[in-house]
């Protein structure tokens, strides 16, 4: 089946009303200076504060956003940075041998891995809101949750300083589950190289995915945001692929078509999709439309003419926008997203993931639904 | 009135070796209503007790100390105390006062498998201009003995684990305090960076049995 992929916009242009009052408060007690024992702060970069760029001064203190307010995205370091050589040294040499190595390469910093460039991204956003909403604290607040030991902290501090990343929330684990954390930074995303807690966040109701690091990437947009979803299983339940996979295609078009109007259940990235529309909401509401610098897609194998449009009535009844649709009937989906060049994209299935990897996309992979059964068999082969 | 009762079911280990850790005996039990001949129920200190005991299993044992109220300060003293743990946050500071390095007991439900003591950013860093008072003499020896405790310990499956929270500061105060315990002998287990996010929830799911803070009325 070779149809030609058809675009459709989602024209909904909604009312909103973004009242001051709705940006938050300055927080007092983070205004105070922090006081460094400047004899032993051995960290070899302090951040440069250089204006528009990374830190925002709030009446002489640095400006943290609170939990419930910002869009919290959570990354483990193994995602955030390449840290291959160092797994190697663990695997092969055990956790103490591990940590001896990464202390003595503590002043090296790693560079960077899969959700580095969506991590910038984050940034750039969060440069222009603050522009706007200079008081406000509806950010993205990127949050490293890692199971390392806090042995290797330093270190990671210190690449955090090497490459300007605005990251000053952190939970060091030591071993025992992040999954207890993430809940209480109310995390709207958590990215990690491990499918086991990738998988335990998702059943804990955190939209989670894993990551992998591959040899290919292609240069993505530093100034856009760009996040793209797979429909089924992953905006959406898998209601509808159980049916494909059990009954083939035919059943599955005349499942869609009977049920038209009745609305496709939510998938585990629903709700990082609305964090995201309300976000874009604000650069609307300051007549930034055209100019604003989160976009979101959805790439689906439905067709636009049949089975899309349940997807899309879905969307319209959550009040959820996205700002392009692209019903590929099938078709693969590299060569669409590299048109694209989302920063992350997100699938339920490792076919896709590795196929848009293949094309240089950073994809992630959704463990969620019935396609997992079908992972389980296939033989696949994780890059790292 | 002071009496030192020895418990010689254990070793008694030499004394100038081991860490002193006394505990009101109010945390230990919890006897309410005073029945005479009743047994009294566990108290808060109570997983802290289990969980020194799987510390000491590895290591030996020490002493049981009773004394009044009145001159509880003296019988810490005499005993060179490194460590007093009180739910009382008086006591604690009447203790401190008097040089004995004093630490809260955490009230809520703590892990009875592995010692978890949490280092809470302000008592890690702070100006070197003053003096340093008797309490801080107290710490730094108290925290010295603990890092040299971690040690014997591998980096798996040990009894005692040493934590950092730092509540207010970004990464810089965290790497900051990181350097410092690193420069005290104490290599952190865990590490956590609130920057300002509320301290409960972490502090909930970290579980510690006690946290060493500067001022006692943080």
């Amino acid at each position: 089946m070779s149809l030609d992929p058809v675009q459709v916009m989602s024209g909904q242009v909604k009312e909103l009303k973004v009242g001051p009052s709705s940006n938050g408060d300055s927080r007092g007690s983070w205004e105070e200076k922090e006081e460094i024992d400047q004899d032993n702060v051995g960290i070899s970069t302090k951040p440069k504060l250089v204006s528009g760029r990374r830190t925002r001064k709030v009446e002489g203190g640095v400006f943290f956003p609170k939990p419930e307010n910002a869009v919290t995205v959570a990354v483990s370091s193994r995602v955030l940075f390449r840290t291959e050589r160092e797994q190697k040294v663990f695997e092969q040499d055990g956790i103490e041998e591990y940590l001896r190595f990464q202390i003595e390469h503590e002043n090296e910093p790693f560079t960077p891995g899969p959700a580095f460039p969506f991590v910038k991204a984050l940034e750039a956003v969060n440069c222009r809101l603050r522009e706007l909403y200079p008081q406000s604290d509806e950010l993205f607040d990127i949050v490293l949750v890692t199971y390392n030991h806090a042995h290797v902290g330093i270190r990671l501090i210190n690449t955090i300083n090497h490459h300007n990343l605005f990251i000053e929330r952190f939970c060091m684990t030591g071993g025992s589950s992040p999954i207890g954390y993430l809940k209480a930074w109310q995390t709207n995303l958590y990215l990690s190289a491990d499918a086991d807690k990738v998988r335990e966040a998702l059943s804990e109701g955190i939209a989670a995915a894993t990551m992998f690091t591959s040899e290919k990437v292609t240069e993505v947009s530093e100034s856009q945001l760009r996040v793209a979803f797979d429909g089924d299983a992953v905006l959406f339940s898998d209601e509808s692929e159980r049916i494909f996979k059990a009954h083939g295609l035919d059943k599955f078009f005349e499942h869609e078509r009977d049920n038209e109007d009745t609305l496709l259940d939510h998938g585990p990235l629903k709700g990082f999709l609305e964090a995201l529309g309300k976000l874009q909401k604000k650069f609307y509401a300051k007549g930034q439309r055209l100019d604003c610098p989160i976009r979101t897609y959805l790439v689906t194998a439905r067709s636009a003419a049949s089975s899309g449009i349940r997807a899309l009535k879905t969307l319209r009844a959550w009040g959820l926008e996205i700002d392009e649709a692209l019903f590929l009937a099938g078709a693969p989906k590299g060569p669409m997203l590299e048109k694209i060049r989302p920063h992350i994209y997100f699938d339920d299935q490792m076919f896709h993931v590795e196929g848009a990897a293949e094309m240089g996309t950073v994809a992630a992979h959704v463990p969620y639904g019935i396609a997992q059964k079908h992972n389980a068999k296939q033989n696949i082969s994780v890059r790292k | 009135m002071v009496s030192t009762i020895q418990n010689t079911d254990v070793k008694q280990k030499e004394a100038d070796r081991a860490v002193v850790v006394a505990v009101t005996s109010r945390a230990v039990f919890d006897c309410g209503v005073d029945d005479g001949d009743e047994v009294c129920e566990v108290g808060v200190a109570f997983p802290l007790l289990q969980v020194l005991q799987r510390v000491n299993e590895r290591l030996e044992i020490s002493r049981f100390c009773f004394s009044s109220e009145e001159d509880f300060t003296e019988s810490l003293l005499k005993n060179n105390v490194h460590l007093f743990l009180t739910t009382d946050r008086d006591e604690a500071a009447q203790a401190s006062q008097k040089g004995v390095f004093s630490a809260l007991l955490n009230e809520k439900v703590a892990s009875s498998e592995q010692l978890r003591v949490v280092f809470c950013e302000d008592a890690v860093i702070r100006t070197d201009t003053e003096p340093p008072s008797a309490s801080q003499d107290a710490a730094q020896s108290f925290w010295a003995q603990l890092g040299e405790m971690r040690r014997r310990f591998g980096v798996l499956d040990s009894p005692l684990s040493l934590l950092l929270l730092t509540s207010r500061g970004g990464r810089e105060s965290c790497g900051a305090a990181l350097q410092t315990l690193r420069s005290r002998g104490l290599n952190m287990d865990e590490a956590y960076c609130l920057a300002g996010a509320p301290r409960s929830p972490i502090l909930s799911l970290l579980r510690p049995h006690f946290l060493l803070i500067n001022h006692l009325e943080d």
